[in-house]
């Protein structure tokens, strides 16, 4: 079901960047401003690169991670077997019917 | 000795801090420069960590206590069990690398900041000393110390240069709402310290003595050995939990995060979508799930339905915005539901899921942040109805959103969903029962606003294209 927040999500950055960027371009309102700096280029390009690197290349930080979710996991698997809110709900709600039916 | 790497990673923040606030007035100049200096030392110490981490994976199934590695350890307060303990695992050891790498985005992305820039390179370093410090801490009282010095600078950092309408309010509700979690959290966290010494197993893992029974411990090495009774567990996994997952924008306590993001100046936007929402996952799952296993499988379906209704919900909201940042705000808000999905979906590929999204969610949200306050300093609107065009005015900054755009929208992510998605549905015996009864009530209804939500896309697109080229 979260798949479907992929949907929504391209709906509305397309949306954005359609209406940011593309359009049309009121060169009167706009004519005062500044230009980007060489440094923020350089600060986008370091984003831009490093996001490639990992969506092409997940080896660079997916073994790491795995190793370092692996002993929180094992702890959580060990306690699969505790009961969980739906059982307690579940109880409630039977003695709950139990009760009306006895009234 | 060993070299100590993560207390420098973690000092020297502070230690530049002092001397930026230490230097006179008229020098303000060369704080930039200092903060530099050490966001790129901080830098490559953090990918020195990295890339021997990388190479010295611990074998499956080693102890937690042992898979930590650069550890530091000296006696602090011994009479409570208080020491300050550095080390990293696998995945702090990749947060540490991210905090570096998007802190020296922000000091280069506010270079040009012409408002006090000495006293907001000294708080902006604090910052991310708070941040560094949670990732690398193994104590638990020294975890709360540097979560709450990350918090403070926020607060000063938006009410003095963030946006002058909001920011009062949003800097208030912000630290109010971080503070008020991170005291539920401390509470839970007090009274399991209490009982800590009776529950803890007779073999700990290699390297750890024996506890003293009359004092307990803040050591997480003991900690993550512990086995509390499940009634223990059941009361106070959601204090604990909850406390920080505030911090990582979960439903219904997100509402501070978007105009925290709206309110902040650019670079506090970076660090506070990119890292900071990361340190409420991680400190959420390192306290919270790690300690009380069982309470987490006690309160998981609770969780992913609130961690659905933020995903949704954010995304919904996010649709709905017209102000850029808000917008991001709230895809941040939903974005970090499926990091806590991936944690209430308890498998190994939903972990690493959740973990990868961290980083890659980091970057993302951190760049997008960084064009928007690009615009908005040239533009001086963030409104989209008002912004048109921009691909002609600023060419530089078409690319990077775009990139953003699409790793947001999960051009990398399917891999990781398809991994998570059957392990949530799935593998789990009888609480499958309840994800089949739960698709087949939700489905249908989620589908029907998202086909909505895409014709109205089409719709408003094929009008706006037609009628202003005809007109």
């Amino acid at each position: 079901m979260a798949v479907l927040s992929i949907i929504i999500t391209a709906a509305y950055i397309l949306r954005a960047i359609h209406k940011v960027f593309w359009g049309e371009y009121e060169g009167e309102k706009w004519h005062d401003m500044r230009p980007i700096l060489p440094i923020d280029k350089l600060t986008l390009v370091m984003f831009c690169v490093i996001l490639i690197v990992i969506g092409v290349i997940p080896a660079v930080i997916a073994p790491i991670v795995e190793a370092g979710m692996m002993p929180v996991v094992a702890r959580v698997q060990d306690a699969q077997h505790a009961a969980t809110v739906i059982d307690t709900v579940h109880v409630a709600a039977t003695n709950f019917l139990y009760w009306l039916g006895g009234a | 000795m060993e070299f100590p790497f993560l207390s420098i990673i973690t000092l020297l923040p502070i230690a530049t801090a002092v001397i930026i606030l230490l230097m006179p007035k008229e020098r303000g100049e060369n704080s930039r420069m200092l903060a530099l200096a050490a966001m790129v030392t901080t830098l490559f110490l953090s990918l020195y960590v990295y890339i021997a981490y990388y190479n010295n994976l611990p074998a499956p199934g080693t102890p937690w206590a042992e898979t930590l590695q650069f550890t530091e350890e000296v006696a602090w307060i011994p009479s409570v069990g208080i020491s300050y303990i550095l080390g990293v695992d696998g995945l702090s050891a990749t947060l540490v690398l991210l905090t570096a790498v998007v802190g020296l985005g922000g000091v280069l992305i506010s270079w040009s900041i012409e408002d006090r820039p000495r006293e907001f390179y000294a708080f902006f370093m604090l910052l991310v000393a708070g941040v560094q410090g949670v990732f690398v801490a193994v104590d638990g009282f020294l975890l709360f110390f540097f979560y709450e010095l990350a918090v403070l600078p926020m607060y000063v950092m938006i009410v003095i240069w963030g946006w002058k309408e909001r920011r009062e309010y949003a800097a208030m509700k912000l630290t109010l709402y971080l503070l008020i979690g991170s005291f539920f959290s401390f509470i839970a966290f007090l009274v399991l310290y209490v009982q800590l010494p009776n529950y803890l197993p007779a073999n700990l893992p290699a390297g750890l003595p024996p506890l003293d029974s009359a004092i307990s411990t803040f050591d997480l090495r003991y900690w993550s050995e512990a086995q509390f009774p499940f009634a223990v567990q059941q009361i106070w996994f959601m204090p604990l939990f909850v406390g920080f997952a505030v911090l990582a924008g979960m439903f219904p306590f997100h509402n501070w995060s978007p105009d925290g993001h709206v309110a902040a100046p650019t670079a506090v936007s970076m660090i506070h979508a990119g890292v900071l929402m990361k340190l409420g996952a991680y400190a959420s799952m390192r306290v919270g799930i790690q300690i009380l296993p069982e309470g987490t499988v006690y309160w998981m379906p609770f969780i992913i339905l609130l961690t659905l209704i933020n995903v949704l919900y954010g995304a919904f909201i996010a649709m709905r915005q017209r102000d850029l940042k808000y917008l991001i705000g709230y895809s941040s808000v939903s974005h970090m539901g499926l990091v806590t999905m991936g944690f209430a979906a308890m498998s190994l590929y939903s972990f690493t899921g959740a973990g990868i999204q961290m980083v890659s969610h980091g970057i993302m949200t951190a760049l997008f942040f960084a064009v928007v306050g690009m615009v908005y300093d040239r533009a001086h609107t963030r409104s989209m109805d008002d912004l048109s065009g921009m691909r002609q005015a600023l060419p530089w900054l078409v690319i990077p959103f775009i990139i953003a755009g699409l790793v947001s929208m999960g051009i990398a992510r399917p891999f990781r969903l398809h991994r998570r998605i059957p392990h949530l549905h799935g593998g789990m015996g009888r609480r499958y029962a309840f994800f089949g009864q739960y698709r087949l009530w939700f489905e249908p209804g989620q589908l029907l606003p998202n086909y909505c939500a895409v014709g109205r896309l089409i719709y408003h697109h094929h009008r706006r294209l037609h009628f202003t080229s005809d007109s």
